[in-house]
Order: C-alpha cells, then sequence, then structure tokens
C-alpha cells in the first residue's frame, strides 16, 4: 500500500513538473474553465444581487394593502372610505397619541435619466404622509434631513442619486410639472426603497389629480400574527375588496419572477458552454497522454503499475480545472461584485440592485469547474493506464 | 557529349551548431551524368544527407554553385524550388514517410495535385506507377495495412509518379530486411536501367551500395570514388 | 483526390479530437443563436417602427394618462394625417399569471395605422361593428388555443367595472397575424369605448396617441406643434417618433445588450483558445508530414492554404450544426418567448453566424499555418 502511494506521488509529480512543456495548451484550458465559471458566477451574482435587495424588503409585523386583483402597488386604488375603515380594524399599533400606525400612499411613476445610458427610465415616486416614518423602521436620513410636508421637497433613496442625473443633494429638479428640491437622501439598508423618491402625499394627490384617493395603505401591526384578524376584518365587509399581506410576502413574491428568470438564463447558458470548455479539456488531456506515452510505458516497463498514471492524469486535469475555476471566480470578484445594475421590477419601476458574490456561488462556480475537470480527466487517465508495454520501445 | 545532369561546383556548406559554426563541406565539386545510379557512403556526420538535400533543392549551399540540367537552381527563391521539386525530383525516405490517412493510390496521387492533370489523367499515372512497383492489387490499403517493403514501394511510386528526371534516396532501405531490401534496390535498378531516372542513393550499407554503378566514399568534406562492381 | 479531399481527411484523421472540438463550436454557435435571437425579440420594436409614426405620450411618465379630447386637438396639426389612441388595460386571462398585453384602442384609427396587423376583411369588419368584440395576436391565440367566435372574459388589475365586477366579456372577432416575423403578436385589442363606458375611474381620460404623418419629414414639426399645444395644461405631452418610443422602452429593462455580448464574447474566446489550441496541437504533430510535402514540392502558400482550410471546415462545420440548431430552439422555444417579442429566428442572424465561422476558422488557424508554413524541411526530416 505504501509503496503504491509512494509509485502514485513520484508519477504525479513527474506529470506536474511536464506541464511546463503544455503551457499554451494548459493555460487555454485554464482560461476556457475561467470564462465558463465567470460567466456562471456573474449570472448568480445578478440573481442573487436582484433577490437580496427585493427579498430583504420589508418587515414581517408591516401590512400592505392594496385592491384585490391589483398585484402590486402601481395598479392600485383605495377610496378615503376605504382608508378610515382599514384604520379602525384590529391588532394595529399605536403611536404614543392613540392614534394607528398607518400610512396612506400613493405611488406613481415619472422619469429619471440614467447615468450609464443616458436614456429614461420609470422612477416611483411615493407620496407619503406623517406618519410614515413610525410605520416603517430600517429607513434613516443619511444627508439632509426629511421633507416638510406641503412644501415641493424631496428626499430621494441612496440608489436614485447614485444611478440617476439630477438627484443629488441641493439639487432642484422639475417632476411632475412641478419645480422641486432635494433635501434629504434615505439609507434603506440596500433594499428597494432605495430607488424609490419620496415626497409629500397631499402634494400629489393634488398634482396628479387624484382627490382623495391613495393607492396603498401600510399598517404596523401588534405583530406578525396580527394578519389573520386584519384579513379577516377585510373579507367581512363587502366595501374592502382588499389583498392584505405581510410586506416581506409582498417583496418575497416580486423577488421571485425576475429573479428566476436570470436563473433560468444564467444555469443553461454556463452549462451549454461547459461543453465546449470540457472538450477543451479533453482535448489537452488526451494531447498530454498522448505527449507522455512513452514515459507511461517506460515507467510500467520498469514496474510501476497502471494506477498511478491514472491518478497521475487526474491530478492534472483537476489542478487546471480548479485553476481555471479560482481565476474564474476572482475575475467575477474584481470585475462584477457590486457593480450597480437597474433593471424594471414587478411595479414597473427601476429596481437597483449590486451584484453580489457569496461564497456560497462561489462554491457552485467551484463545484462546475471541478466536474468539467473530472469528466475531462478520466477518459484521458484511463487511456494512459492501459498504455501498452510495448509503447516504450516504438520509434518516434 | 552530352551535358550532365547535375553540375557541383565549388559548393561549401556552413551551419550553426548553438553558437559554434560548423563546416561541412568547404570545396565540393561533383558530376552526375544522366542515367547514372550513384551511391553515396560515408561515416556519419560527414554530410550525406546534406549533399541529398542541396541535389533536391531542400537545402541550399553557403557557397558555390549547383546546376541541374544546364541551369543554376542553388540561388532560386522558395516557390520556384517548390515548383523545380514537383517537376524535377523524386525523394524516397528511409521511414517511408506516407501519408497515414491516405490510401497507397491517394499517396501516389499527392505530387499530381500539383499538377495541371485532369482526374482521369491522374489516375492513368496512378495506376501505371503502382503497377510498375507491383503493388496495384493494394491501392485501396492505408499505409498502416502495408509491410515496410510494401509502404516503400508506395514510396517510389509516388516518387516516380510525376516522372521527374532525377531520384534521390535516403537510406531507403536502412528499415527492411535483408530480403526485401534486396528487392527495393533491384527495383532502383530497373527504374535507372528501363526507365531512365537518375538515382543518387545515400546509405550505410555496402551490400546496398553494391546495386548502384558507381560509388562514392564522403569523408571529411572530399570524396574518394571506389567502384565496386569490377 | 482533389485539395478538399485532403483537408477532409486531415480534419477526421483523429476522430474523437474533432468531435469534441465540432462540439465546441457547435456550442458556442448554439449560444450565438438563440441569444442573437432574444435580443431581436427585445429590439423587434424598433425595427418594425413605422418612420412616419409618432408616439404622444404623458410628459410626466407614459404610464400617465392624457385626456381622450386631445386625440381631436392633434387630429387638426398640420402634417397629421391620422391620430389614434390606445391605453393599457392591465389585463389577464383568469389567474394573474397568464398576463395579456391587452389594450383599449381606438379601433378604426388604430388598425388603419398599423396597417402591419393582418386579418380577413370580413374579420376585421367584424371587429369594427361589434363593440364588445376583441382581436387576438397569433401569438396568444395559438397558446391558449383560442379561435375566432370563442367567448373570452379578461379580468384588469387596474380597473373595476361600475357594477363592482372585476370581468369583462369579450367575443373574439379576429386573429391578428403580422406582415413580417418582426412584428409583435403577443397582443389583444379591443374598443375604447367599451372599456370607457364601463369603468369604474379614469373617465375622459386615454394613454397614449399614435401619429401619423403626412411625410417622415415633417416629425420633428410636428412634434414640436403637438407638444406645444398642449403645454402648460394639467397634461402636457412629450411626443417621440415611434422608433425612439420602442427603444426606450426596451432599455427600462437594463443593459441587455451588453449581457448578450458579454456571453456571447465569453463563448466565441473560449473556442478561439480551444479550436486554436486544438489546430496548433495538429500541426505540431505533422511536422514531419508537412515537411515530406514540402519536399514533394508543395509550396509555402500550399501547406499555409491547407490548414487554414481545415480550420475553415472546422468552423463552418460545427458553425452549421449549431446554427441549425439555434433555429430548431428558436421554434421551440417561440411560444414560452413570446412574452419579450416576436422570437423568429432570422436571416441575418445566420449571416452575421457566417461571418463569425469565417473569422474564426481564420483565427483559429492563422497561427499554425503559419507554423506549418515556416516548418523547416531539413530540421523536420531530421527528427525521424
Amino acid at each position: 500500500m505504501n509503496r503504491l502511494f509512494t509509485q502514485i506521488a513520484a508519477v504525479t509529480m513527474m506529470n506536474l513538473r511536464s506541464l511546463p512543456q503544455r503551457l499554451w495548451t494548459s493555460l487555454a484550458t485554464v482560461v476556457a474553465i475561467a470564462l465558463v465559471t465567470g460567466v456562471l458566477l456573474a449570472f448568480l451574482a445578478m440573481a442573487h444581487g436582484f433577490q437580496a435587495t427585493v427579498a430583504g424588503t420589508g418587515a414581517p409585523d408591516v401590512a400592505v394593502v392594496v385592491r384585490k386583483g391589483s398585484e402590486s402597488e402601481i395598479n392600485s386604488i383605495l377610496s378615503r372610505e376605504q382608508v378610515l375603515l382599514m384604520q379602525q380594524a384590529p391588532g394595529i399599533a399605536k403611536a404614543a397619541d392613540g392614534k394607528p400606525l398607518m400610512s396612506a400612499e400613493l405611488y406613481v411613476i415619472v422619469d429619471g435619466l440614467k447615468k450609464s445610458s443616458g436614456t429614461k427610465a420609470n422612477l416611483p415616486l411615493r407620496g407619503l404622509g406623517p406618519l410614515a416614518g413610525d410605520v416603517r423602521r430600517g429607513v434613516r436620513i443619511s444627508a439632509g434631513r426629511m421633507f416638510r410636508p406641503g412644501t415641493a421637497e424631496l428626499v430621494v433613496g441612496r440608489s436614485v442619486s447614485k444611478q440617476f442625473r439630477g438627484f443629488e443633494l441641493g439639487q432642484k429638479i422639475r417632476l411632475a410639472s412641478q419645480n422641486w428640491v432635494v433635501v434629504g437622501e434615505f439609507d434603506a439598508g440596500g433594499t428597494v426603497f432605495e430607488s424609490e423618491i419620496w415626497a409629500d402625499v397631499a402634494l400629489l394627490q393634488g398634482l396628479f389629480q387624484r382627490g382623495s384617493t391613495v393607492q396603498t395603505m401600510r399598517l404596523r401591526m401588534d405583530g406578525p400574527q396580527a394578519l389573520a384578524g386584519l384579513r379577516a376584518y377585510s373579507d367581512g365587509d363587502p366595501r374592502l375588496k382588499l389583498d392584505i399581506k405581510s410586506e416581506v410576502d409582498y417583496y418575497a413574491r416580486q423577488s421571485r419572477s425576475i429573479g428566476d428568470l436570470i436563473l433560468y438564463l444564467g444555469w443553461p447558458l454556463a452549462i451549454a458552454m461547459s461543453f465546449g470548455a470540457l472538450a477543451g479539456a479533453l482535448n489537452t488531456m488526451f494531447a498530454s497522454v498522448d505527449a507522455r506515452t512513452r514515459e507511461i510505458a517506460t515507467m510500467r516497463a520498469i514496474g510501476f503499475r497502471g494506477l498511478p498514471a491514472f491518478i497521475g492524469t487526474m491530478v492534472e486535469s483537476l489542478l487546471l480545472a480548479a485553476a481555471g475555476g479560482i481565476v474564474g471566480a476572482i475575475g467575477t470578484y474584481l470585475l462584477f461584485d457590486g457593480l450597480s445594475a437597474a433593471t424594471l421590477g414587478s411595479n414597473f419601476t427601476q429596481v437597483v440592485f449590486s451584484l453580489q458574490l457569496s461564497s456560497d456561488l462561489v462554491l457552485q462556480g467551484l463545484i462546475l469547474a471541478l466536474v468539467i475537470g473530472v469528466a475531462g480527466g478520466v477518459f484521458p487517465a484511463w487511456r494512459a493506464a492501459r498504455v501498452p508495454l510495448l509503447a516504450a520501445f516504438k520509434e518516434q | 557529349m552530352i551535358e550532365p545532369l547535375i553540375v557541383i561546383k565549388g559548393v561549401g556548406k556552413r551551419y550553426m551548431r548553438g553558437k559554434q559554426s560548423v563546416q561541412i563541406f568547404d570545396h565540393l565539386d561533383m558530376t552526375i551524368p544522366r542515367q547514372d545510379f550513384v551511391a553515396i557512403m560515408g561515416p556519419s556526420g560527414s554530410g550525406k544527407t546534406t549533399l541529398l538535400n542541396m541535389l533536391g533543392g531542400i537545402d541550399s549551399p553557403s557557397g558555390g554553385a549547383i546546376e541541374f540540367d544546364g541551369k543554376r537552381m542553388d540561388d532560386l527563391d522558395e516557390s520556384k524550388l517548390a515548383a523545380f521539386r514537383a517537376g524535377n525530383v523524386g525523394f524516397i525516405f528511409q521511414f517511408y514517410n506516407l501519408m497515414p490517412m491516405l490510401t497507397a493510390s491517394q499517396n501516389v496521387e499527392l505530387p499530381l495535385l500539383l499538377t495541371k492533370l485532369g482526374p482521369k489523367a491522374r489516375r492513368e499515372r496512378v495506376k501505371t506507377a503502382l503497377e510498375i512497383v507491383g503493388l496495384s492489387d493494394r491501392a485501396r490499403h492505408k499505409p498502416s495495412e502495408l509491410s515496410g517493403g510494401q509502404q516503400q514501394r508506395v514510396a517510389i511510386a509516388r516518387a516516380i509518379v510525376s516522372d521527374p528526371k532525377l531520384l534521390l534516396c535516403d537510406e531507403p532501405t536502412g528499415d527492411l530486411d535483408r530480403e526485401t531490401a534486396g528487392e527495393i534496390l533491384s527495383m532502383l535498378q530497373t527504374l535507372n536501367r528501363d526507365l531512365g531516372k537518375t538515382i543518387v542513393m545515400v546509405t550505410h550499407d555496402p551490400e546496398a551500395a553494391r546495386f548502384a554503378k558507381r560509388t562514392l566514399h564522403l569523408d571529411k568534406g572530399h570524396f574518394s570514388e571506389k567502384d565496386f562492381r569490377q | 483526390m482533389t485539395f478538399i479531399d485532403l483537408i477532409r481527411k486531415n480534419l477526421f484523421r483523429k476522430k474523437l479530437r474533432t468531435i469534441l472540438t465540432v462540439i465546441a463550436i457547435f456550442v458556442a454557435f448554439l449560444i450565438f443563436g438563440v441569444l442573437a435571437t432574444f435580443q431581436n425579440a427585445l429590439n423587434a420594436g424598433v425595427e418594425v417602427a413605422g418612420a412616419d409614426r409618432l408616439i404622444t405620450t404623458n410628459r410626466i411618465n407614459f404610464t400617465l394618462p392624457m385626456p381622450i379630447a386631445y386625440a381631436t386637438r392633434t387630429a387638426s396639426v398640420s402634417g397629421v394625417s391620422r391620430v389614434a389612441h390606445a391605453e393599457w388595460f392591465g389585463g389577464y386571462y383568469q389567474e394573474t399569471r397568464n398576463f395579456l398585453v391587452a389594450f383599449a384602442i381606438d379601433p378604426q384609427n388604430y388598425l388603419d395605422i398599423y396597417r402591419e396587423y393582418l386579418m380577413p376583411p370580413a374579420q376585421r369588419e367584424t371587429f369594427l361593428r361589434d363593440k364588445t368584440s376583441i382581436l387576438v395576436g397569433k401569438a396568444v391565440a395559438d397558446q391558449y388555443g383560442w379561435k375566432v367566435g370563442d367567448r373570452l372574459p379578461l379580468k384588469s388589475n387596474i380597473y373595476r367595472q361600475k357594477n363592482g365586477s372585476d370581468t369583462w366579456d369579450f367575443t373574439i372577432a379576429g386573429i391578428v397575424s403580422g406582415d413580417d416575423a418582426r412584428v409583435d403578436t403577443n397582443l389583444v385589442m379591443f374598443h375604447y369605448a367599451y372599456l370607457a363606458d364601463t369603468r369604474s375611474f379614469g373617465d375622459g381620460t386615454t394613454g397614449w396617441m399614435i401619429l401619423k404623418t403626412t411625410d417622415a419629414k415633417e416629425n420633428a414639426r410636428v412634434m414640436r406643434e403637438v407638444d406645444a399645444l398642449f403645454a402648460n395644461s394639467a397634461f402636457e405631452t412629450e411626443t417621440k417618433t415611434e422608433q425612439a418610443f420602442n427603444k426606450a422602452f426596451a432599455e427600462q429593462l437594463g443593459d441587455l445588450g451588453f449581457i448578450v455580448t458579454a456571453v456571447v464574447g465569453a463563448a466565441f474566446v473560449t473556442i478561439l483558445l480551444i479550436v486554436g489550441n486544438t489546430m496548433m496541437l495538429t500541426v505540431r504533430e505533422r511536422t514531419g508530414e508537412i515537411a515530406v510535402m514540402k519536399t514533394i514540392g508543395f509550396t509555402t502558400k500550399r501547406i499555409f492554404a491547407l490548414v487554414i482550410g481545415e480550420s475553415m471546415l472546422l468552423a463552418v462545420f460545427g458553425g452549421v450544426l449549431g446554427i441549425a440548431m439555434a433555429w430548431l430552439a428558436s421554434l421551440a422555444l417561440a411560444s414560452a418567448m413570446s412574452r419579450f417579442g416576436p422570437f423568429a429566428f432570422s436571416f441575418d442572424t445566420a449571416l452575421f453566424a457566417f461571418a463569425l465561422m469565417a473569422l474564426l476558422g481564420l483565427f483559429t488557424g492563422l497561427l499554425p499555418a503559419l507554423r506549418a508554413m515556416n516548418t523547416d524541411v531539413v530540421t523536420a526530416l531530421g527528427r525521424k
């Protein structure tokens, strides 16, 4: 057993020492595997970043109320009567002064100019009431101050000022036929809210001819368990045909479709490309075995067994694949990690997110690389193990 | 008097081995008449193969002149040399050097691809060449399916198919047993005698040299002639 | 035997290696073909846009409404030959996941402007006459198996009927196909009047207008004049060419062009390496043979051509298979991908693929061919 191990070690070392002779072939394989890993990881980082942003939004004890069948805030409409009725629903937390912690909001779309492409894109402009800050926790003004009710002042999410032109602090901007001043920037912990612009709800109702209607309500509940009570209350009143979900649930649903779409694109592409890289790896490894045929046969003639030749070839293949995987992961990390991107979310508005690589994703990339390494090594290794002894004496 | 086929005048050859300049010939003179069959012998490194390569236009002398059929050929450019080889020279090697993916007849046809002959004419030529070497029944075999002697006969057919004046053979029997070697050498004799091919053959083997009309010994850059046929 | 035979025999000498290399090329061209088709689907709206068509939307954002009266006022602007209006219905069939591209249109004008929508004259007549009828695009009809005459209840995630119902009942009057594969038929269209008369809110407004100009040269002036007409009103407008509008719309999804280019780029760099590498290996193994060919009288040019020819043949072989597969895949995926636009494999994509094959063959063959060309006969033969 020990002797076999010595043999394996000796053959493997010989194998690896001869790698520089096949430098370019081996490098080509490493780069091909790196590119496959890179493409996969870029898509995974995109899907992960998007899902982390959208699914990470919301609190379990906040209820989002929209009109039944409207699916998202943008399509919803709630009358003043419905808002007043919902305020009396059970299980809503109260402020210090006894008022229910409730925010009736407008959600409209305005044009923003993307810094990257210079093209117009849909930005959500949310109208908020005075209690909005108490309902939503985890949002804080990171620069400047909150808008004053009744004035044409805006606060913008961090992503908005990063990705869109003209939203820097103190900037004057024209939106919805109105001149505004950006007075603050808020940090919402990397959630969807950071892609929004916030202003006074009453002002927006006027500007958008909405009268007293709003689109959506947020209620802070006594706890997540209060949701069932809210639903029962709403279902029991024919004037309230509403969908009520916890905020967490609402955003988790929204994250799915697009996040899944990116994954459905990324995996098949990476797998298809893997076949290409696998073909390259096989060619390289077969060539490696061919180049060493005489050497392997000579070793066999001296008394070495077939297994060391098999393992030596496998080690070479796995090493190349691992190198490719690591290069691909590092490349993706350097090029794409933290890169900001934006796409249309479920509300037909831009959701800004950043590509996020995690150790879990890198592991998936490395596994793909190693699978290519195993598949690309096993057949050539089999050939190496069965090199006929006579090959040692052949001419050439 | 009939003009000789090849005249070598004062040819020198020097090449670099690492950083050292190595001189093979200094001032070599040689005349090969038409329809000659000359064997060149000599120790390893004496320059036999280099000389053969220069005659075939795949290596060029460092000085002096080589005339073929009365024309200088040592100063031709690459493409003219290729045309010269295609038209005037057939090569026969020690290890046959057939194309492994082509059949015997396709191997023989290879040089004809460089001519203007049509498919039919080419087929005729290939057929004749294979008949001369006695391998008509092996036309569709690949080299790996032929014995060494048979492969060398295919190589000879390939060398003569475009009807060159000169055949250059580098150890043509070095890889064959004595009996097969005798067959190949007799075939060369026939080609020389019946078809009038001029043959220059490099060999180590005095037995092989015996088949030639004359033998030249190359040593330290100079010839000494011996006639083995007495 | 010809030179082509020689190249072919060389190529298939090591069958396993050639097959593996062909697979690598096949995959790259498959990826290219499918992604190019995907990109074409997204850009189809830009390509089929009429040069003499303008889109007028609410200046704040195109999702916001404008008064229906604007259509009549716009029609009087000189240089405008026809005006239609349309509105987003937010429609779905039975369940919200069966989301539909549904427009409430001004029927006569809309169909007169969008002449790329084809249907039998009788169906068109029925549609124009019956206020509760609906036209269904071929892509949607195929997806759900709808036929002319079927009753079709649709729901909206935006509107409600005055009577509280969330469902509108339609009769399918006709099935619309496009006069070009790039025309998107993933849509349904019905009478604006039907929606306006029944919905609980949104009185007197519509979504956007489509203007047909008398001449594309008039576009710039018409755009200016129309927007000036409604300036300083509660509903200011913004008018763009249909092409610019569709382009901006597609770009909202993100920089998909970059993603497609990056992926196709990565796939091609991969095969460039793999194929180039394989060709290099091949030529290195054949050094002796190449020397023999030179000896026989093959010129360096011929040797060069033999190697380039081999890499070209390899590229075309794998490429044609990949493109053929991409074409089949585009047929298979057409209905699943219809929500991104008309998913049809285009002739241009095939042409571009052939150009790529030529480039691939050239680049992967170049270095090995130069090496083969420069093979030194004396050294190569001396090696034996």
